[in-house]
């Protein structure tokens, strides 16, 4: 081994290299304290390992790259390593901001060493790009909603704004050359740009190190070099930070949001190291804006750089004072806006729901990617093509201004002013039976708010009942109910008893007199009242909504229900799209309706 | 000037030109890029009829059109999405002035989409928290008395109310257009 060793270093002389590194000597001694420098570094390659793995599958495109973000979380270790990836960008900032505030406390900056305070300055807007360019690569609807935002953020700065978010953007707004430009930024200048930089940072670093003599072999006993003094504590830090993120990656994964789709709005927040910015904006609006977000950064960042310039106190004590006053400043200014951001947030009521919808949205996508198989449309239709997830939002934009869909607890989706029938649990035995009963036939639930409220209907059903007198009332009671089971088997949500169903068709037609108005099958006309043939089936459920006003429907008695796909021949001039109404009547016709999100 | 002098001077300025003959087509290479052109932002488009805008009800409808996105034209996409308010009261001229108000969904302030607030009472941005009328005027958060961060009132966006020469149905149609965010005049972006 040591031979080897030794003919390697007969060739390449690369001992010269490592003895300047091993033989270090720091001028306090090894620290706990000089640890977050040599962690950072590590971080940053394990970044750029993983970063290199995961391209291995990613593919950065709009119609894939969710699904492949997806498909690396279900290959073996991917998930790990993606979580890796996460969790250490996290890590990144955390050290960063340690760091600097480390030198800043210990005076490290001082002459011979501006550069390295400066240099690793820039580096710390980079990492944070760094991070930013890389949360929407999964082209999640979280991570295209951010970026849309911070681009319109970058586009706020004097001057040049509008042509940094053209770079950003690959044109005027997101589209699907954001994701390409994302992905240079992320995979190529950027490393490129931090790369060189930290080379500079860390020349710069070893160049103003005390050394003992490098070229000596071996250490003079006693002294208490970099190796291996200050990098076993080196070690230790990057083990502790490591074995948190490997849990939090193990525990975890990272999370992968809905995917991203012109039709989902997103309220997006800013990740957490953002936050005090964001507060921040609160105190400017209009033209002022660009001092939150970029005046106070940038003012924050020369004013460091210019800290070894500024430090020329002729009495330590000041100077430490002075310093020890920034890092509380900074430290405590941070904590206080992104404390408030999160108590502001925390307060919102509308804004929580609208998390916490959106949270359920992601787990369905995830859900579906399972089950449902990703085609080349990319993942986008997964939810598209999901009644659970389009039939409430379908209902809430289209029918919730007069119809309710909420369940006998007022759970789901409540009309505001409800001015037509409750649709929960449309087609049921227990649905249609409610228009066979007078009282809740007129009750706010199904005709109460209508024009039919004291109409032919709740008037049939009402003589129904007087005429049947005491004795009668349980009789009718019965043979409506099989009423009510024959209409349920027409819409074939439930699968009622066969013989209530024989019974109800009877009654239907005879003593119940449903026909005399409605048709049904071959008895009774149309042009009166809806026709009962198929009743709450989906195909008699679409073309109702297409055109309530039609014969079969209640041709020209409709009270305001609007024609949502009246117009056959030009399907793009509807309120609702025929896949729409699929979608819609599916949600509508499922038969214990899911809790509405 | 002697040669050595002429020789260094000769090494920097080639190297500058090389540099540049790079550089510049870089940069103009990045800042480019496509412009997607919206259909919508030319001519008027067709969104809804007329009778199914209730009065006083605000009503968010996508505007459908072609789109060019950098190497893909999609024919029949959502471009962009409006506010539709129909003042309550008189409708026997649906083609009488102000009438209908057509604004934008996009928030002035950083591009959000804004939502229409609890009761229809005007419009509410969830990302910073700016509150508009039914006329798309900036106010006030009446719980907070916080001022509104948009730098304009939504963007109202030309709209006409005509007839249907086959079917004589009303319809509503917008000239759909979007604006640069975060400045206090409109600017047309796309």
């Amino acid at each position: 081994m040591q031979s080897w060793a030794d003919w390697l270093e007969q060739r390449l002389g690369y001992r010269l290299v490592t003895r300047h590194l091993r033989n270090r000597i720091l001028p306090d001694g090894p620290s706990w304290a000089f640890t977050s420098a040599s962690c950072l570094f590590w971080l940053l390659i394990i970044q750029c390992f993983t970063g290199l793995l995961l391209m291995a599958t990613y593919s950065p495109s709009m119609t894939s790259a969710w699904a492949s973000v997806h498909f690396i979380d279900q290959s073996s270790a991917g998930r790990f390593l993606r979580g890796v990836h996460h969790y250490a960008s996290h890590a990144m900032i955390i050290l960063f901001g340690i760091h600097v505030l480390r030198v800043l406390i210990t005076g490290a900056y001082r002459a011979p060493r501006e550069l390295v305070w400066i240099t690793g300055l820039m580096l710390f807007p980079l990492v944070i790009i760094w991070t930013v360019t890389g949360n929407p690569l999964s082209a999640s609807q979280k991570g295209i909603a951010q970026i849309q935002v911070e681009g319109n953020i970058l586009a706020g700065t004097p001057v040049i704004g509008p042509f940094l978010q053209r770079v950003l953007f690959g044109g005027e707004e997101v589209g699907i050359l954001t994701l390409t430009r994302l992905y240079f930024l992320h995979v190529g200048l950027l490393p490129l740009l931090i790369g060189g930089l930290t080379v500079v940072h860390l020349y710069q670093v070893l160049k103003h190190s005390p050394y003992q003599s490098p070229t000596e072999e071996s250490p003079a006993s006693g002294a208490l070099t970099y190796w291996p003094y200050q990098s076993s504590r080196n070690m230790v830090t990057l083990a502790l930070v490591m074995s948190i993120v490997g849990w939090l990656a193990w525990q975890y994964g990272a999370p992968l949001y809905a995917p991203a789709d012109p039709d989902l709005v997103h309220t997006p927040r800013p990740e957490w190291y953002f936050r005090w910015l964001f507060e921040l904006r609160r105190y400017f609006s209009g033209n002022t804006e660009f001092v939150a977000t970029m005046v106070i950064p940038s003012a924050f960042l020369f004013g460091f750089m210019a800290v070894p310039f500024l430090d020329r106190f002729r009495s330590p004590w000041i100077s430490t004072v002075c310093r020890v006053l920034v890092v509380a400043a900074c430290a405590g200014g941070w904590g206080w806006l992104t404390a408030l951001s999160y108590l502001q947030d925390w307060k919102d009521a509308s804004y929580l729901a609208h998390e916490a919808e959106f949270e359920a949205i992601s787990e369905r996508a995830l859900e579906l990617a399972q089950t449902e198989p990703i085609t080349e449309q990319g993942a986008v239709m997964l939810l598209r093509n999901d009644p659970q997830t389009q039939g409430p939002r379908l209902f809430a934009r289209h029918c919730v201004s007069c119809h309710s869909h909420a369940d006998p607890q007022g759970h789901g989706l409540v009309a505001a002013e409800p001015s037509a029938p409750n649709l929960y649990g449309i087609g049921t035995t227990d649905w249609i039976a409610g228009f066979l009963e007078p009282v809740r036939a007129s009750s706010d639930s199904f005709f109460g708010k209508t024009k039919f409220r004291e109409g032919d209907m709740v008037q049939h059903v009402t003589g129904l009942f007087s005429e049947a007198g005491e004795a009668g009332q349980e009789g009718l009671k019965q043979k409506l109910r099989s009423v009510a089971a024959a209409l349920a088997a027409e819409a074939a949500i439930e699968s009622p008893e066969a013989a209530l169903v024989t019974a109800g068709r009877e009654a239907l037609t005879s003593s119940v007199g449903c026909t005399d108005c409605h048709r049904f099958h071959d008895q009774g006309e149309l042009g009166s009242a809806p026709d009962l043939t198929g009743y709450g089936s989906a195909n008699w459920l679409k073309q109702m909504i297409a055109k309530p006003t039609a014969e079969r429907f209640y041709s020209d008695r409709n009270d305001r229900m609007p024609e949502f796909a009246a117009d056959e021949s030009h399907p793009e001039l509807n309120l609702i799209s025929p896949h729409e109404l699929d979608l819609l009547v599916r949600w509508l016709r499922t038969p214990a309706p899911t809790k509405a999100p | 000037m002697n040669r050595r002098e002429i020789l260094a001077w000769l090494s920097r300025g080639l190297g500058v030109a090389v540099t540049a003959v790079i550089g510049i087509p870089g940069i103009q290479y990045l800042l480019g890029g496509t412009r997607s052109k919206g259909s919508g932002g030319s001519e008027f488009a067709r969104l809804i009829r007329f009778k199914d805008l209730l009065p006083g009800r605000p009503m968010m409808v996508p505007v459908i059109g072609q789109k060019q996105d950098a190497w893909v034209r999609h024919d029949r996409q959502v471009v962009g999405r409006v506010w539709l308010v129909r003042k309550p009261g008189d409708a026997s001229d649906p083609t009488a002035e102000g009438l209908v108000k057509v604004m934008s969904t996009v928030c002035p302030h950083m591009g959000c989409q804004v939502n229409s607030q609890a009761g229809g009472k005007g419009f509410h941005c969830p990302c910073h928290g700016a509150n508009f009328g039914l006329e798309g005027e900036r106010q006030t958060d009446p719980r907070s008395g916080e001022r509104n961060h948009a730098p304009r009132d939504l963007d109202p966006l030309d709209c006409r109310v005509v007839q249907d020469e086959a079917t004589k149905e009303w319809w509503v149609e917008v000239k759909y257009e979007k604006f640069a965010t975060g400045r206090e005049d409109r600017v047309v972006t796309a």
